[in-house]
């Protein structure tokens, strides 16, 4: 009993000295936790260029889908899985644009509702239309994808359903209209140099979202509930893109800090260990004129603009034995210097590496190098790579109206829109090239020279006297050339309307006319092709992994976006 | 009168003295108490010693309990009782609560200072594989000072830190792995923090496997603990005054474990055409010549133009031959020298410790090295009967310096992994030739600027870590009177690592301008115990022991890192030197935890114990109306032998016991924080926008639960002894991290999910077969097997990644870390189904699990062989089952490089039937399948041909690199001479051994391709959860050498 009686009062004594422990670790002394190192609210200038920049990725390349959806279009040919129409359903770059895009959406969604918040009514249009534009995107290249339930996970969505796509395609046409009344408001602040597309100029972004409106409207031209009122008054508005000084383009700059600024084709190209840039022989072809079915016989004056040869024209590529003349190549054009691989291509010399003979991507797509024919071996220090990545330009908005009048959805002259939206193209080239801050000396402009006159006529001969197919793929080629670089529109131009025609290694007609005259000729049969052509990309498996209301995987061959009939 | 006289009158006192087999004890020592005159024992255990009957004598012998006999009669027959540590001894428990390891209702494993430091291993991880049934040690590369997983138990987290908490001195002991650069794309081999603890100063180690045991120490413990005490920590004051010095050497020589049997037959090229690009070795046959192999007709090949440009004497030809040792001559021979010294002093009034250690280590990779130095001091001193203060201090300074590891088929600018090419070069290609462009710098390679050269990559891209650690610690004790006590400990220990990664000006990442990463990383742990004991025996069977305490620990971190790009002159590794800086992150954080508790343990007769336990926690982490958490714990253990008074010479000991405990746990520091992120500013303009992670403003604490039985049995005086353990855990809400579909806005969710279970068997098993005067055979044996299963994650997910990158999941009703991915599609019937225009297999267009890199079970095998004195000890492993996921297997046969792939001049047809690559058979005409017919070259088959084809290598689905990673080796060796004390006698020595030792020199993996040799247990993630995950790993190390140690 004694010892229970000690333990009692010694108790006591250990009380109080705990409840002071106690109260030590009362709130005070447990406010600890909260982050000191970031913000928690954020300036809407600064939320708007983030956006921005994360916008500019979406279908580039550099890791983004632009890699795969170039090859698709046959502009460049690679030797990974995207040759002969593959991709994985876990394609890193396919997997990063769905990723970008809706935590890109997630940013956009935090500018609305501060911008609501504050009334700053233009942020929220800036905002608006930009989503409007992402999520047309994924609708372009997925098909059904999560709108309705995405980016809420804030309000407890974990897993959202995949909605149907027509009816996103709908909800975008209104959106874009909100975020118009928004812009037109001039209510709050103003954007200024934070918006890297437009620098403030809201007349500007007015004019994309009107354009941007009609591309949409042409891309559904042909779906049964074509909404003609809403057409018909947007070409009633007729507020489109004036000049190229509308363009919408993301520029890029030759900083190399905090991040790389450089564009990404650039960096995929000149500024990689491995080169996987690899110039579509077919998409040369056509430049050169050598296509029996389309252009042939005239030259594209571009093509200094669009490719670089490493090798000097009649130079035998490295591997080439010099003694038997065997150039050991896939394919090389002797007479330029032109040295790539060919799509779905199984020939001894496809998979071998042949790195200061390959053809780059020149001045125009990538801000590379102009060939001046000097074969010089390229790497990140031979060029600027300060261009920008064109996303809707005043050039292609004239190829939409071309289109447009062409199928008689609108009134006008499709050969005069044509001739335009041609010049407008070239007009480009020199204005990318005067931006591009190269070093090259001599580089000749393109408005104005004999050459594109020439060019330009020919092609009007060739459209005025071609049937109303070859009227339409006239316009349609053209505007797959004057968009390199920029793959997801062609990508959807072609599975609307079948146009540009591709390279088929399956094809009874000798694909490739190169020759030449030597004991190498190029071999038709070494081109295979035994996938269907991806009607839309695999929805990301990173995705279906972890989202239990996600469809079961698509089969690209036969899965349809809603607009290709 | 005169029996009094004869009483006092010496005369001789004659025995034997036997041990308890009944066998005769040669050299025990003799002594009679309180005289320095002494004898031992002769070889047949007999001795004679002059005694009055009022003396008493004193037998004590290494190893055996020492006794006492009064030297009444004149013939004595002694019977030595061994000093069974392990059962007699005491463990040290939570917060250094010192128990008989009797009273224990759960189990607590000791491990001896000698088992972790004979061996030739600088990591103290590593040296713990095998040797504590319940503990699951995962390694990783071969890389000197590269981290390795420790888990006890099972995983019980998603995410966050799966391993146990370590307790050094009372103090938390810090133990991330600071990863600057990802592992996947392109980092090193990083150290972790634990490597900062020396070894050489360890006394012993506890390891706390259960809840039970480890539920005083709350939130941090639901992994289990390891209680480690230093010497200088631990130095306890004693009755005689006794210095000692000893000092300690190893040199041991380090070796690649592992190259694989290279195919010297065929060289470079593709479908038996010599293509210099080419980095497989499907070219022609070496001997072989013509056009018709694209070799020239005399047999040769160009010379490589990179290796021409630097070397034209060797004309513009070579021959086309095998290099049978371009891989082996590109590793060394490593070295590792650790030497320490010690000084110990105990006597009445205190006592004191210090130890000094230096580790150098040259790994097999040139350039590679580990370099370890540590002091450490402690002390204590009775400052009276009651009253004792103590303290110690340890400094510890390391240097890792290594290359960079990953995968190159990421495309990201920063990819350049040394190990790219380094196992599978092409058979001809010639490694000995100069690696450096004298005029560019750059690496010169056969096949231009694919990779660079390995000796180019380790030589110029280094990543060097510098870390140190200081610990400081004081305690004092005091004893109010028989009953009541107080101690109390403060600790502070602090962990700074200070790390660089170059890419050089040349390297092939980063386009080659020189680029410095650079991380500084700081833990600070201040820990703060008290406790108060009370011991009062209640009844003459009824003893009470109760403990109440109090501990605060705050822990600080703080973190930065920077980037810079294109150094201005070469050669210069500064910030300063470079053109461009980019800051990656600034971030520091704190948290604190405070917890009161109470531990009471009642004991009935010496055989019936039962203790409880509860913790109240306040954690600075969680939501405040939810960061008070409570649980307790109660387990109890009952001595058969001693209840029952079982007197048996078979059963001598049996203990039953069980417990059940309840733990909690909290959040990381700033778990809660959903703040928005400062981005790289563009072109002067800044950005800010989400992080993509999102926070649950509302989670509540974590608790696992832990159900434990088990049973200690004793059979013939421990020449059996068997101790085993079952458990089950079911840990539920864990706060973790859970990859979330990226539609929901964010691709990370922060918050208390789902719920994991781990159930398993643990035993020990000692045997000691053969055991005469000379001779000594001690078998001890471990086996573990722990069985995962994640039971939930969260509601309306079924599946996360654990690194988007890699194909480790959590998965409902799989365990964690299942391999998840893509795989080859079957039909109905389970046969391949193939694509009809390549051969290869169609890819399953729904992915599946693939794998599951937890190992069936783990055991392992100590004998101890002792002779007179010399010994001899082996540790044997066997690992069963564990998928790994090779990059390196993938390459080795993707590339035809192991004679796995030589036998090459035929077709093959991988049987089954044609299909679509929706996954459905092609029917013919009559609705049947069409078996496949396509015949595959072994190129084709390891190489997969076409886009849908998928074959058993490179380009393939992901199963295609899935082995099951079953393995059997030989871990450790060890051969020790004790020198005879009647050689030492005459020299300045108190003891002194020698030991030859050797670790990993043998294995054996039956189900991975044969001839690849590869060690299932290389990974690449070190003590990451990804865990059976090989990226163009190094292979493991074996090592070879020499120990001395001197005590004086």
């Amino acid at each position: 009993m004694k010892s229970l009686i000690k333990i009692k009062n010694n108790t006591s004594k250990i009380i109080v000295l705990f409840s002071s422990l106690l109260f030590l670790s009362c709130n005070d002394y447990m406010d600890v936790n909260t982050d000191t190192d970031n913000p928690t609210t954020a300036p809407l200038n600064f939320l708007l260029t983030g956006i921005q920049v994360d916008l500019n990725k979406t279908t580039n390349f550099l890791n983004q889908s632009g890699s795969v959806l170039q090859v698709y279009t046959h502009q460049m040919t690679v030797r990974e899985e995207a040759d002969q129409y593959g991709a994985k359903v876990n394609n890193t770059g396919v997997g990063n644009e769905w990723q970008n895009l809706y935590l890109t959406l997630t940013n956009i969604e935090t500018l609305i509702a501060q911008a609501q918040e504050s009334n700053d009514l233009v942020y929220v249009g800036l905002g608006q239309i930009q989503k409007a534009y992402l999520i047309s995107v994924a609708v372009d290249i997925w098909g059904d994808v999560p709108f309705s339930e995405a980016n809420q996970l804030k309000d407890g969505i974990i897993a959202p359903k995949f909605d149907d796509q027509k009816e996103i395609y709908a909800a975008i046409f209104k959106l874009i209209e909100t975020a118009k009344n928004n812009l037109n408001s001039s209510e709050g602040l103003k954007p200024g140099v934070d918006d890297l597309f437009y620098g403030g100029d809201i007349a500007k972004w007015i004019r994309f979202s009107n354009t941007f409106k009609l591309k949409l409207y042409n891309q559904t031209r042909l779906t049964s509930n074509f909404d003609q009122n809403g057409f018909t008054a947007l070409i009633a508005e007729n507020n489109f893109f004036k000049s190229i000084d509308d363009d919408f383009e993301f520029k890029h700059t030759q900083n190399l800090s905090p991040s790389d600024e450089r564009n990404k084709l650039f960096l995929e190209s000149y500024n990689s260990s491995q080169f996987t840039t690899y110039m579509s022989p077919w998409f040369y072809e056509i430049l050169m004129g050598m296509n029996p079915n389309i252009h042939n016989g005239n030259t594209d004056p571009r093509i200094k603009y669009y490719f670089y040869n490493q090798l000097k024209p009649g130079q035998l590529p490295e591997l080439g034995n010099p003694d038997t003349g065997d150039p050991k190549a896939d394919y090389w054009d002797k007479t330029t210097g032109f040295f790539s691989i060919r799509f779905g291509s199984q020939g001894p010399w496809r998979d071998s590496s042949a790195e200061n003979s390959n053809t780059y991507p020149g001045i125009f797509p990538c801000g590379g190098r102009y060939d001046d024919g000097k074969g010089e071996i390229m790497d990140a220090t031979t060029a600027t790579g300060a261009s920008p990545h064109r996303i809707l330009t005043y050039d292609e908005f004239l190829y939409i109206q071309a289109e447009l009048i062409q199928t008689n959805k609108l009134t006008g002259n499709a050969t005069t829109k044509l001739q335009q939206a041609m010049e407008a193209s070239f007009a480009k080239v020199d204005q990318v090239v005067a931006k591009s801050e190269t070093k090259q000396v001599g580089i000749p402009k393109l408005v104005g020279s004999t050459a594109v006159t020439t060019f330009i006529n020919k092609i009007i001969t060739e459209f005025t006297n071609g049937d109303i197919n070859k009227k339409l793929e006239i316009i349609m080629t053209q505007k797959w050339v004057a968009t390199f670089g920029d793959p997801c529109d062609q990508y959807t131009d072609y599975r609307r309307t079948g146009f540009p025609i591709l390279a088929n290694p399956n094809s009874t007609t000798k694909e490739y006319q190169l020759n030449n005259g030597d004991a190498y000729p190029l071999i038709d049969s070494e081109t295979v092709l035994n996938t269907a052509y991806p009607l839309s990309l695999f929805w990301p498996q990173d995705e279906l992994n972890v989202n239990k209301n996600a469809p079961v995987q698509k089969t690209p061959g036969t899965y349809k976006i809603f607009w290709d009939n | 009168m005169v029996t009094q006289l004869s009483y006092s009158q010496e005369r001789n006192v004659a025995g034997t003295i036997l041990d308890n087999a009944g066998l005769p004890l040669p050299g025990v020592s003799i002594l009679i108490k309180g005289t320095q005159s002494g004898t031992q024992s002769d070889f047949d255990g007999k001795f004679n010693i002059k005694a009055t009957a009022s003396q008493t004598l004193v037998f004590s012998y290494i190893g055996m309990k020492t006794q006492e006999k009064p030297a009444t009669s004149t013939t004595i027959t002694v019977t030595l009782q061994e000093d069974s540590v392990e059962l007699e001894g005491v463990v040290v428990t939570a917060f250094g609560i010192k128990r008989n390891p009797k009273d224990l209702g759960y189990s607590v494993t000791s491990i001896k200072p000698e088992e972790i430091t004979e061996n030739s291993e600088p990591d103290l991880i590593r040296s713990l594989s095998g040797k504590v049934a319940g503990v699951n040690v995962n390694v990783s590369s071969g890389v000197a000072g590269a981290a390795n997983q420790i888990t006890i138990r099972g995983v019980n987290t998603f995410t966050g830190n799966t391993q146990p908490l370590i307790i050094v001195d009372g103090v938390t002991y810090n133990n991330t792995s600071v990863t600057t650069s990802n592992q996947s794309t392109g980092g090193g081999a990083y150290e972790s923090a634990l490597s900062t603890l020396d070894p050489n100063d360890i006394a012993s180690i506890n390891v706390l496997k259960s809840a039970a045991a480890s539920a005083l120490y709350g939130s941090r413990a639901v992994n289990g603990v390891i209680v480690i005490t230093t010497k200088s920590g631990s130095a306890k004051s004693s009755k005689t005054n006794k210095s000692t010095v000893t000092f300690g050497s190893g040199v041991y020589f380090e070796n690649i474990a592992n190259l694989p049997d290279y195919q010297n037959k065929y060289g470079a090229g593709t479908n038996f055409k010599y293509s210099e690009s080419s980095n497989g070795s499907w070219g022609p046959a070496f001997g072989k010549a013509g056009s018709v192999y694209n070799l020239n007709d005399d047999g040769t090949i160009p010379t490589w133009a990179t290796i021409r440009e630097i070397l034209p004497e060797l004309g513009s030809t070579v021959p086309y031959v095998a290099k049978p040792n371009n891989v082996k001559d590109l590793f060394r021979t490593g070295l590792v020298v650790d030497n320490t010294l010690g000084f110990n002093y105990t006597g009445q009034d205190g006592s004191f410790n210090t130890t000094i250690s230096n580790l150098n280590q040259d790994g097999y990779i040139p350039y590679n090295t580990y370099g370890r130095t540590s002091i450490s001091m402690g002390g204590n001193f009775n400052l009276s009967e009651k009253f004792t203060i103590g303290a110690n201090m340890s400094f510890s300074d390391t240097k890792q310096v290594g290359g960079f590891f990953g995968d190159d088929s990421f495309s990201e600018e920063e990819t350049a992994p040394s190990f790219a090419r380094t196992l599978f070069l092409a058979r001809n290609w010639d490694f000995n030739l100069p690696f450096e462009n004298p005029t560019t710098g750059r690496s010169v390679t056969p096949n231009g600027r694919q990779f660079d050269h390995p000796m180019w990559s380790w030589k110029h891209d280094q990543i060097t870590t510098n870390t140190n650690r200081t610990v400081v610690g004081v305690n004092f004790n005091y004893k109010f009177n028989e009953h009541i006590s107080a101690s109390y400990r403060l600790g502070y220990n602090k962990y700074d690592l200070d790390r660089q990664e170059i890419r050089d000006i040349g390297s092939i990442a980063y386009g080659g301008i020189g680029v410095l990463k650079t991380e500084n990383f700081s833990n600070e742990d201040i820990e703060s115990t008290l406790l108060i004991n009370f011991n009062y025996q209640l009844t003459k069977d009824i003893g009470l022991a109760a403990i109440i305490g109090n501990n605060i620990l705050q822990t600080k971190t703080s973190t930065n890192s920077y980037l810079g790009k294109e150094f201005i002159v070469p050669d210069i590794f500064t910030m300063r030197n470079v053109k461009n800086i980019a800051s990656l992150y600034d971030e520091g954080d704190m948290k604190r935890n405070a917890g009161i508790f109470a531990d009471l343990t009642f004991s009935y007769k010496d055989y019936l114990f039962i203790n409880t336990t509860a913790r109240n926690d306040f954690s600075s982490t969680l939501p405040v109306n939810n960061n008070s958490y409570f649980y307790p714990s109660i387990s109890g253990s009952f001595i058969l032998t001693d209840a029952l008074n079982l007197e048996s010479d078979v059963l001598t000991f049996a203990k039953l016991r069980g417990g059940y405990a309840k733990v909690g746990n909290d959040a990381a520091a700033e778990f809660l924080n959903s703040t928005l992120k400062i981005g790289d500013s563009y072109n002067g303009i800044p950005v800010i926008g989400n992080n993509n992670f999102l926070s649950d403003q509302n989670i509540k604490p974590e608790f696992t639960q832990e159900y434990e039985i088990g049973a200690d049995l004793e059979f013939f005086n421990r020449r059996i002894a068997l101790d085993f353990s079952l458990y089950k855990k079911r840990t539920t809400d864990l706060i973790t991290e859970v990859s979330v579909p990226v539609s929901s806005g964010f691709d990370t969710y922060k918050t208390n999910v789902g719920e994991m279970k781990n159930k398993g068997i643990e035993i020990g098993l000692t045997l000691v077969p053969i055991k005469t005067q000379d001779f000594k055979w001690t078998l001890y044996s471990t086996f573990t097997k722990n069985e995962n299963k994640v039971t939930k994650i969260a509601d309306g997910l079924d599946r996360a990644a654990i690194d988007i990158d890699q194909v480790g999941y959590i998965i409902t009703g799989e365990a964690f870390g299942t391999f998840y991915g893509t795989k080859f599609a079957k039909d109905n019937e389970g046969n391949y189904l193939i694509d009809p225009s390549s051969g290869g297999i169609i890819a399953d267009v729904t992915p599946g699990v693939i794998g599951d890199p937890n190992a069936d079970f783990k055991m392992s095998f100590i004998n101890t062989f002792k002779y007179k004195n010399v010994s001899l000890r082996t540790q044997f492993d066997w690992k069963q089952g564990g998928d790994i996921h090779s990059n390196t297997i993938e390459s080795l046969l993707g590339r035809g490089v192991t004679r796995d792939t030589e036998d090459r001049e035929r077709t093959y047809i991988i049987p089954g039937y044609l299909g679509n690559t929706d996954g459905t058979p092609i029917l013919d005409g009559n609705g049947e399948k069409i078996p496949n017919t396509t015949q595959l070259s072994l190129q084709d088959l390891y190489f997969s041909p076409g886009t849908n084809g998928n074959t058993f290598a490179i380009n393939s689905v992901d199963q295609a690199k899935v082995y099951d990673g079953t393995v059997f080796r030989l871990r450790e060796i060890s051969l020790t001479y004790d020198f005879p004390s009647k050689l030492l006698k005459k020299s300045f020595l108190d003891k002194a051994s020698l030991s030859i030792l050797g670790s990993n020199l043998w294995y054996f993996a039956p189900n991975v391709p044969k001839h690849t040799n590869f060690d299932p247990e290389v990974t690449s993630f070190g003590s990451n959860r990804l865990q059976g995950i090989e990226v163009t790993a190094a292979p493991t190390a074996k090592r070879l050498g020499l120990k001395l140690n001197l005590t004086f």
